[in-house]
């Protein structure tokens, strides 16, 4: 039966996935790997830590496949068990005391800078997190607000604020459409 | 997406994130140890399972007996007829959907196809869009992941007139059902552009040279919906023919040469930082001969074919040694349905419909296509690859009615194999070491060798007794390729020009001055 299931479109794979396709439930999530480790990578800052986040979510995802009503929105809603993955391991590891002041050094901070795109970079470093993971989200992951909104579990006017706050401290100027 | 503030947020991130990598084995891992979890928590259901089973049988069988055969057909398992075997077509992978598609190209009974094929590691699929591109050859094709489409560009066309050909500058993109024509206002000056995704940027970027003496080189940038031409200080310039590929981080090009370079055809290999190429400097460089390449996703190197397999950890490119070898044009997509690189056809072939997969080490026949129709051998036999040792046996036992047959007895030590083609009056071998790094061509041939550059020397020497003529392409160059071509004493059944002797060329790469007379002297 599950052979059977013509593969190709998202409706078939989510279909073929719910009944055990492996190779479907690969080509639904399998892509969305790479930005879910970034994005537990941006929210964890430990690259062993952000990979078992994306694996807990990879299972997460799995089981509750048949919860997905929409697959056209399968990016945003696999980034958000992501994210809650890596809520629950902050919480159990206290992140924010122990990683935030270690990302960067006195010493390393004064040799970079001279260069303002490190310079940004060390910006970022310090952001709150839940703003700089809504910068993550809109520019680099390129996700609309509404979907950044419920990835953060804010509504859409928090996440674009959030947005906004983030820009302000990096002093950057820029216009944040919908 | 084209802001430059934007830009410096992403390339931010994008620093921050070369520190941690995605493991390559992720995906597969993760995806299986899911599956794993699952299977464990389905177990408590396998009795409500069989029961529901037993209930789809039990009606099966009912519904059979009241409707007789003509009612219940059998669902046709999913076709998987491959396409023809097709050259000068374009191929993406469509990560969206994980599939690789294939646009247009020629086969033996028409020049331009406009035919969309998609592979998504089990089956074919042809699709029939309502829209659909012109039928062209060497369309460029790439994926673009942050706006989930394959896009388009250029490629030749026949002439509407039937007359010639046209050079396409159109793009088009595809969302896995359809295609859609983009009207950008600027449009690359090219038909024949290489496209690449470039995750630094997040921009799909377009390179192409002007295809004249050297003709200035453009780098173009596609967000979705415009063109624009970016102003690099530094730029590829090698040949109007590369591959662009992404190596997870950056996008790479690989330049093929059509011109010696030091002296030496070697291909280059660039990176562009989303504002700038840089020439990087491979501890071994890829050999030059039209080497298509794709980021293996599943071992996180570049892989690359021509005529062998090759792959690039970011410092060097190192030849692999599988048991059997695609073609060195064979269209390639990383397919994670597989989790492996898969190679069909060839770009160069209309008759090369073979599928390949490649795990990591080695590739293996997916699915052989139709045979391919042997070449005329004029009389020669091409005896394959072999040992040096080996190849002597094969040549002085083959070469009967030349002579005398001279084959060297003192090879440079980094000489491993010999390709060896031969027949009663005369022979060809070609001597290569592991790395591909150096090479020597040796036969009873007439050789037309290509004229050298303005700083190429070419000289008379006595060599065996004879007048031979001796040319090095660039002196400059320790290790330029070198030439000596002598008629040699002797006889031949049926002789190749009207001078007399045994017509003799002996060419290498990779050699210095010494190193090559060593060589030439060692001939016995």
């Amino acid at each position: 039966v599950v052979n059977s299931v013509p593969l190709g479109s998202g409706e078939g794979l989510v279909s073929a996935a719910i009944n055990g396709d492996e190779t479907a439930f690969d080509s639904l999530v399998g892509p969305l790997i790479e930005p879910g480790f970034k994005l537990a990578a941006v929210m964890l800052r430990d690259s062993e830590e952000a990979r078992d986040a994306v694996q807990e979510a990879c299972v997460t995802a799995w089981r509750k496949l048949a919860q997905l009503r929409d697959e056209t929105h399968i990016r945003s809603w696999f980034l958000t068990i992501v994210a809650n993955q890596c809520r629950t391991r902050r919480r159990a590891k206290w992140w924010s005391v122990v990683r935030l002041p270690a990302v960067h050094s006195a010493e390393e901070s004064s040799r970079h800078d001279w260069e303002s795109q490190l310079d940004l970079g060390r910006q970022l470093r310090t952001l709150p997190d839940r703003q700089r993971i809504a910068l993550f989200l809109f520019f680099y992951e390129d996700l609309p607000l509404a979907e950044v909104a419920k990835i953060l579990n804010v509504s859409p006017q928090a996440a674009k604020s959030l947005v906004h706050r983030a820009l302000g401290k990096l002093r950057v100027n820029m216009e944040v459409s919908q | 997406m084209t802001d430059p503030q934007r830009n410096r947020i992403v390339a931010a991130f994008d620093r921050e994130l070369a520190d941690t990598p995605v493991p390559p084995e992720l995906r597969s891992q993760a995806v299986r140890a899911a599956v794993a979890a699952r299977s464990e928590r389905r177990h408590p259901r396998q009795q409500w399972a069989l029961a529901l089973v037993a209930t789809v049988i039990a009606f099966a069988i009912v519904a059979t007996l009241v409707l007789g055969t003509r009612a219940i057909k059998t669902v046709p398992a999913r076709p998987s007829v491959p396409p023809a075997p097709r050259a000068s077509a374009g191929v993406a992978f469509d990560e969206a959907r994980g599939q690789m598609v294939l646009f247009g190209g020629i086969t033996q009974a028409q020049p331009a196809l406009d035919e969309t094929w998609t592979f998504d590691g089990k089956a074919w699929t042809q699709h029939h869009p309502s829209v659909s591109p012109p039928g062209r050859q060497g369309a460029a094709m790439a994926y673009d992941s942050a706006r989930q489409r394959v896009v388009l560009f250029g490629g030749i066309s026949p002439a509407k007139t039937g007359k010639g050909q046209v050079e396409m500058r159109d793009t088009w993109t595809w969302d896995g059902r359809s295609w859609r024509e983009e009207h950008p206002t600027v449009v690359p000056a090219t038909s024949n552009m290489q496209m690449g995704y470039d995750p630094a940027s997040r921009l799909l970027i377009g390179f192409y040279v002007e295809p004249t003496f050297r003709g200035t080189s453009h780098t173009m940038a596609w967000n979705g919906s415009a063109w624009q031409e970016l102003q690099p200080t530094n730029q590829p310039a090698l040949s109007t023919v590369g591959t662009l590929v992404s190596d997870g981080r950056r996008l790479l090009y690989i330049a093929q040469a059509f011109a010696a370079d030091g002296g030496r055809y070697t291909s280059e290999t660039w990176s562009w930082d989303g504002r700038d190429w840089q020439r990087l400097q491979p501890r071994i460089n890829l050999p030059s001969v039209g080497a298509n390449a794709v980021l293996d996703r599943s071992t996180g190197l570049v892989l690359a074919l021509n005529g062998d397999t090759w792959t690039f950890d970011g410092s060097t490119w190192t030849r692999q040694h599988p048991t059997i070898q695609p073609s060195a044009g064979a269209y390639l997509a990383y397919v994670p349905a597989l989790k492996k690189v898969v190679a069909w056809g060839d770009r160069f072939s209309s008759q090369n419909g073979d599928l390949l997969a490649w795990d990591g080490s080695d590739w293996t026949m997916l699915k052989a296509g139709p045979p391919m129709p042997t070449l005329p051998s004029k009389g020669w036999t091409v005896e394959g690859t072999m040992s040096p040792a080996d190849a002597a046996v094969s040549i002085r036992k083959t070469v009967t009615t030349a002579k005398p047959v001279l084959l060297p007895s003192q090879l440079p030590a980094a000489i491993v194999e010999a390709a060896v083609s031969a027949g009663p009056d005369g022979f060809n071998v070609l001597y290569r070491s592991d790395q591909r790094e150096m090479s020597i061509a040796l036969g009873i041939v007439v050789a037309n060798p290509p004229p050298g550059s303005q700083q190429t020397v070419t000289r008379a020497v006595k060599f065996r007794g004879v007048t031979a003529q001796y040319q090095v392409y660039d002196p400059a160059s320790p290790l330029s390729q070198r030439w000596l071509m002598w008629n040699e004493p002797g006889t031949m059944a049926q002789p190749m020009t009207k001078a007399t002797g045994v017509p003799y060329f002996l060419s290498a790469d990779g050699l210095t001055d010494a190193e090559f007379w060593q060589l030439a002297n060692s001939l016995k």
